[in-house]
């Protein structure tokens, strides 16, 4: 009871993470593998912004999701869009892994590798949730994880907006006779994404600190997390999360805490290998 | 045949381009000792790199006048690799042809270096942690150390895990530093006839450790060691003690938690948290030499334990050179460091550190050599007075 | 036309092929010389420079079996450096631990790691593109944690070490009574350099020889699309499951080299760095080009390892101490404009700038061999048993796609050496008619039959194998390939050469690919494209883009050929064309199934017509009789009625 408690508290994280993921791949067929880092710096720009005391939380908060989604758009237009022109390109993949390592190198230089106190959005403590002890940090992680992924189902089932990232990625060239633009689409997904990997960013740092490599541990589960859910339904990530979660957490207790995260990597493993399209990832009719 | 011949021609000017990086060695002069630094300056881990080099250049400005040497520094970039560290060690040694290297720092790519530095015949001081760099077995061994070694720090965690009747686990980093902390502990453990309850280990960079925790907890664990390489991953496993609620009587951990711990955890993860080291970490040393650093540097030490370790190395170095005047004889060099007197950091003594067996600076034998340290209410770092004390009468 | 004698070009064309093959046997020996030489003085101040050369050869080796998988095959492994470390633990650990002997060792772990590789590719079949390359990195992850946890190697106190071995180097190879020594000691000769290099000259060989071959063009094809790749009679499955076996068996040797060149292995050099780090000098070099992952091996790690990038960090230091990019960043930088500037890696990007280098015109036209011959020699099929004038019958077959019926009750039958064409509105379910034939999609019912015998349920390749080939609706062609090359892909060889073969590439590969340049040069010809052969496909015009498609399809020497609107996008000339072309391979006894919307054509070239509506069958007989069918007309009326005229 236990490991599946504090498995779905964890969960959280990786699905918030994981929720960027799919928003991008369900729009632009992409996915961001610089994610870990720009989950890193949405942590350093809480650094930076937590020294303007003249601005309240919300202000603050609100300040690094916003420069977290318009670097979103940036990274999608000059490391994303020219690198995936057409079904056969892959090259986004590496463009992003590239990144990946630009940002990592850059923050390592200007701040260190050492961790460094965030006190923006920190809850320590612990609360109990049914007789567990939970990490309060990880409970409103959790809690944001599973409103978004609340909101973006009910965006996408009851508003245009869901028809639309869905139909840019299946038939790109009829979305743009009707007048909407896919590489919109495409930048807002990403600034979207990338906003939520932001807003992750500050909430994780604040519990462990800021440090360059903040989101590489993160960004590895937040991918098994949304391969196991399914990288094409807003459900995806929030189930998978809890799959993955609760199958780390269990094994970890009862094989000790390293064969925790092997035995969920090895599970996004079975998962693509027995279902490609993730546990409620809806099949892709393959198109000749 | 065209675009063969032009890649060809890009290879041949990258290839050269490199080769010319290489030959930047200058000439040696004779008399002035050239001591070659090797650390990961563009590795992920930049900082066991500045913190060699930097008091390197405090202690040699400190020593050289007052051993009458003229010192020259030569310093190369391992990469943070341990391939990096293998073609660092071999420009040091045949390139630049120094007479003494120190580092590198990080266990492994200390490992990869070993049995080649061993077999160049050239005095080698160390700071790192992991006891299988030091092959006991090596004569002549060339490797002095003038850190402690994890397996000692274990084996003297060891005598005050076990002083109680406690049930202890452990919880250790999946790195060469934690394994061999916990296996030492392990060791001890069996020759105390006492029995580790719990072993968990964790990933650097893991975001939760409460599995571990409830894992030691469920074993009925009231002591825990701590073998962790970051001070994250230390906040990471008291966060988890306090949230899985083990009701632990004292948590042993060591000298890594200064670089970043207390930046981290909060008052309550404090409470019954100690180290055990054998440096005067709140001695007037300590804050001299953080002082001049900050002077000299900007801020403040990163890795303060290692900064005191080097030091150490270069005055045991510089010492046996003066002592021999010739710093080309590398075994007179060896013998003078086996049979120096003492070594100092400053103000700090130690009293026949080495000798023909024993290239460790510090023995485990010796409980009073060793210090227990812990955290006052606002997180400072307090001394609780030494290991033997401890045990006698509990700090 | 060129007016030389056929044998004195044909020799060239002998001469050239050897020379180089001669020609890159000659570089990379004269490589291997070069580093070979400082190895061997004994001087210690070459050392690191001999380590760093060695690591060149182990990345590049590791790269060359990388670029088959993701540069040709396009399937982008993210673990490349897991096969690495499992090459160099393995036989490290079998001839330290197990006590074999390290050659054994060495040939025990490329094998296992082969096995390891293909056994993964069997898992993953289904995915492609991102889901594969995420395997991978799983893969690559989880090694990098057994390599740190798994006692018996030794984890982060390296293999082997001072604690369960003894010593924390492994011995030295023993063979013919020398040893040999690693790089590691001043005054030492590094033999074992040299047997690395012998090796890798070998491995380096047989990849081109393989990147070259008709294999590797059965990657290409599957990494173009594996639709086209199964109908050009490639097993795909098989194929897939092998290629990443013989990349994981190169990773592995990479590791092996690795090993031996360190004596020692540490799990901190085995991180998803070194992954990346391969797949870096894949694309840097040039993907799917044959000497692209060897420059970029030797750049990428010459950048990682010396000091080349110094001076560009040392310059951004100056105007800013905190902000700046080392060479990690820098390396990123590089990836991301390489991407960016030279998609096609710097040996392809070259390439495509010879080609468009003027005064490199076409060189001479294909030789003047009888294109009747050849066309001939393509469709020579067997006389027709008596009394069984049926190639191919398609009877009562339906088919439905998530409750869509796509197919009902078809009935199709083609006579040998006859045109039967099959018209219908869009939507009528022809282009799945074809699929079902060469077997895209199972049947859900009926039987398909050809000579004779039943093909539904066997593969694609299979029933290519056994004689059908095909053309597709939007021409399915190596774009940034010659034409001759398109064409020299539809030979049997491309599903059928044994990997062992294309590796070793004996004299008869060279006889072979003489041939079939001369076949291929035939059927050009034969299409009318005979002074294209080194023309880009992709810059043809679309009506020879076409024409290239059959011309690729007749090289299977099909007793069937399926045309899937051939006629689509061409003007009245090209068509006319066409339809003369039909003729006369009908003339030589080939069958073909044209799938068609242009009455002209079909009315012109068509024994029989099939109409087809919503899935169904409308109407069959002549074309006379079928255009004149009431049913008919009113399915084709105001729908197709532009395109009729």
């Amino acid at each position: 009871m236990d490991a599946v408690v504090s498995g779905i508290v964890l969960a959280g994280l990786y699905a918030l993470v994981g929720q960027g993921l799919v928003l991008t791949f369900v729009t632009t067929r992409t996915l961001n593998f610089a994610s870990g880092e720009l989950l890193a710096v949405g942590g350093f720009l809480a650094l930076g912004v937590g020294s303007w005391s003249w601005l309240p939380t919300p202000g603050k908060l609100a300040v690094v999701v916003l420069v977290g989604g318009a670097l979103g758009a940036v990274v999608h237009r000059w490391l994303v869009l020219p690198f995936a022109r057409g079904e056969h390109d892959s090259r986004w993949l590496l463009s992003t892994v590239g990144i990946s390592y630009v940002l990592l190198n850059l923050f390592t230089n200007g701040e260190g590798a050492n961790p460094q106190r965030v006190e923006l959005t920190r809850n320590p403590g612990t609360v109990e949730v049914l007789g567990v002890g939970v990490n309060k940090q990880s409970l409103v992680i959790a809690v944001i994880a599973v409103v978004v992924t609340l909101a973006l189902v009910a965006a996408s089932r009851w508003t245009s907006g869901g028809v639309i990232m869905r139909a840019v990625a299946e038939d790109p060239r009829t979305v743009a006779l009707m007048g909407i633009s896919p590489r919109l689409v495409g930048a807002v997904a990403y600034a979207a994404a990338t906003a939520l990997a932001a807003l992750a960013g500050v909430l994780w740092a604040s519990e462990v600190g800021a440090t360059p490599g903040l989101g590489v541990h993160v960004l590895v589960s937040a991918f098994a997390v949304a391969v196991i859910g399914g990288l094409t339904s807003f459900w995806g990530p929030l189930v998978g999360a809890v799959v993955f979660g609760v199958v780390v957490q269990v094994s970890a207790y009862e094989l000790g805490a390293l064969w925790g995260q092997v035995a969920g990597l090895a599970l996004v493993i079975v998962v693509l290998v027995l279902r490609p399209e993730g546990l409620v990832g809806r099949r892709m009719e393959a198109k000749l | 045949m065209k675009k063969f011949a032009v890649a060809a021609l890009a290879v041949a000017s990258v290839a050269s381009l490199a080769a010319c990086g290489n030959d930047s060695s200058s000439e040696r002069e004779d008399g002035v000792v050239r001591i070659g630094l090797v650390g990961p300056e563009t590795g992920a881990a930049p900082q066991f790199y500045t913190d060699l080099v930097r008091p390197v250049e405090l202690a040699v400005a400190d020593l050289a006048d007052e051993y009458g040497l003229e010192v020259e520094i030569v310093t190369v970039d391992d990469k943070g690799t341990p391939d990096g560290a293998s073609a660092a060690v071999q420009q040091l040694l045949n390139t630049e042809d120094v007479d003494a290297i120190f580092g590198p720092p990080q266990s492994g790519n200390a490992l990869q270096v070993a049995d080649v530095i061993q077999r160049s015949g050239r005095p080698w001081l160390s700071a790192a942690l992991a006891p299988e760099i030091m092959d006991e077995s090596l004569d002549p061994n060339w490797l002095f150390r003038t850190n402690y070694n994890a397996s000692d720090l274990s084996s003297v965690v060891a005598q005050y895990l076990f002083s109680g009747d406690s049930t202890v686990g452990i919880v250790h980093s999946a790195d060469a530093y934690g394994q061999s902390g916990a296996e030492s502990i392990e060791a001890e453990a069996e020759e105390l006839g006492a029995e580790i309850a719990a072993v968990e280990a964790i990933q650097p960079g893991t975001t939760d450790f409460s599995a571990g925790i409830s894992r030691l907890a469920a074993a009925g664990v009231d002591t825990v060691f701590l073998a962790i390489t970051a001070g994250a991953d230390t906040a990471t496993v008291t966060k988890a003690i306090a949230q899985e609620g083990l009701a632990a009587d004292r948590v042993v951990t060591n000298a890594t938690i200064l670089a970043d711990f207390a930046t981290l955890a909060d008052p309550e993860q404090w409470e019954n948290l100690v180290f055990i080291d054998p440096r005067d970490l709140t001695g007037d040393t300590v804050a001299g030499i953080a002082a001049d650093y900050e002077a000299e540097y900007g801020e403040a030490p990163i890795i303060p334990t290692n900064v005191y370790s080097w030091m150490a190395a270069v005055d045991t170095y510089l010492q046996a050179v003066a002592e021999v005047g010739d710093a080309r004889d590398f075994d007179g060099v060896r013998e003078a460091m086996e049979g120096l007197e003492q070594v100092s950091v400053r103000d700090d003594v130690y009293e026949k550190p080495f000798g023909a067996g024993d290239h460790e600076i510090y023995e485990p034998e010796d409980p009073s050599q060793w210090i227990v340290f812990g955290f006052d209410g606002e997180g400072a770092l307090e001394a609780r007075g030494d290991l033997a004390s401890c045990i006698a009468d509990g700090c | 036309m060129s007016p030389n004698p056929a044998p004195s070009l044909l020799d060239r064309l002998r001469r050239g092929e050897a020379a180089r093959d001669l020609g890159f046997l000659v570089v990379l020996l004269a490589a291997a010389a070069w580093i070979a030489v400082p190895a061997l003085s004994g001087d210690g101040t070459t050392l690191a420079g001999t380590q760093t050369a060695a690591v060149v050869v182990a990345v590049a080796v590791a790269a060359a079996g990388l670029n088959l998988l993701s540069g040709h095959a396009r399937l982008i492994s993210l673990g490349q450096g897991a096969f690495f470390a499992i090459g160099a633990y393995v036989s490290a650990y079998l001839s330290v631990d197990s006590a074999l002997h390290p050659l054994v060792a060495i040939v025990v772990a490329l094998v296992v790691t082969a096995a390891f590789g293909g056994l993964l590719a069997l898992c993953t079949m289904r995915l492609r593109g991102p889901a594969f390359a995420m395997v991978t990195l799983v893969v690559a992850i989880l090694t990098e944690r057994v390599l740190a946890e798994w006692a018996p190697l030794g984890r982060l106190s390296g293999y082997p070490n001072t604690l369960d071995h003894g010593s924390g180097l492994m011995p030295p190879i023993e063979i013919f009574g020398t040893s040999l020594e690693p790089p590691l000691f001043a005054g030492t000769e590094a033999t074992v350099v040299v047997a690395i290099l012998v090796v890798a000259v070998v491995a380096l060989v047989g990849y081109r020889n393989v990147a070259r071959s008709p294999w590797g063009r059965s990657l290409h094809a599957i990494g173009t699309s594996e639709h086209l790749a199964a109908h050009l009679g490639v097993n795909v499955f098989g194929r897939k499951v092998a290629v990443m076996a013989l990349a994981s068996t190169y990773g592995a040797l990479g590791g092996v080299f690795y090993a031996q060149v360190f004596a020692h292995l540490q799990p901190e050099s085995f991180t998803m760095l070194l992954s990346i780090t391969m797949i870096l000098a894949v694309i840097l070099g040039g993907a799917g080009t044959v000497a692209g992952p060897l420059v970029g091996a030797v750049i990428i790690v010459l950048l990682q390892r010396t000091d080349v990038l110094t001076p560009l960090v040392d310059l951004q230091r100056q105007v800013s101490d905190t902000w700046y990019l080392s060479t990690p960043g820098l390396i990123g930088v590089l990836l991301v404009l390489t991407l960016a500037f030279l998609p096609q890696g710097i040996v392809g990007g070259l390439g495509e700038l010879a080609h468009r280098l003027p005064g490199r015109a076409a060189p001479a036209a294909a030789p003047a061999a009888a294109p009747q011959a050849a066309a001939a020699s393509a469709t020579a099929s067997s006389p027709a048993p008596d009394g069984d004038d049926v190639l191919l019958a398609v009877r009562g077959v339906s088919k439905s796609f998530g409750g869509i019926k796509a197919v009902q009750a078809a009935e199709l039958v083609v006579r040998r050496g006859t045109i039967h064409a099959v018209i219908g509105p869009n939507g009528a379910g022809k282009t799945t008619v074809a699929n079902l034939v060469t077997g895209v999609y199972g049947i859900d019912s009926g039987e398909i039959t050809f000579d004779g015998r039943r093909i539904d349920g066997r593969r694609t390749h299979a029933i290519v194998r056994a004689g059908v080939a095909r053309t597709f609706q939007t021409p399915l062609l190596f774009t940034h390939a010659s034409a001759t090359e398109n064409v020299l892909a539809g030979f049997p060889d491309t599903g059928r050469l044994p990997l062992v073969r294309a590796w070793l590439k004996d004299p008869g590969q060279y006889r072979r690919t003489r041939e079939l340049q001369d076949r291929a040069a035939a059927l050009l010809e034969l299409v009318g494209l005979g002074g294209d052969g080194h023309v880009e496909a992709g810059s043809l015009p679309y009506g020879k883009q076409r024409a290239l498609e059959i011309a690729r399809a007749l090289a299977s020497d099909p007793r069937l050929l399926i045309l899937d609107e051939p006629a689509a996008g061409l003007n009245t000339a090209e068509t006319a064309e066409l339809g003369r072309l039909m003729l006369t391979l009908r003339a030589q006894g080939l069958a073909m199934v044209v799938v068609e919307h242009h009455m002209d054509l079909v009315t012109q070239v068509s024994d029989e017509v099939t109409c087809m509506e919503s899935g169904a069958v409308l109407a069959h007989g002549t074309a006379a009789e079928v255009l004149a069918e009431p049913a008919v007309v009113e399915a084709y009326l105001g729908v197709e009625m532009e395109e009729t005229a």
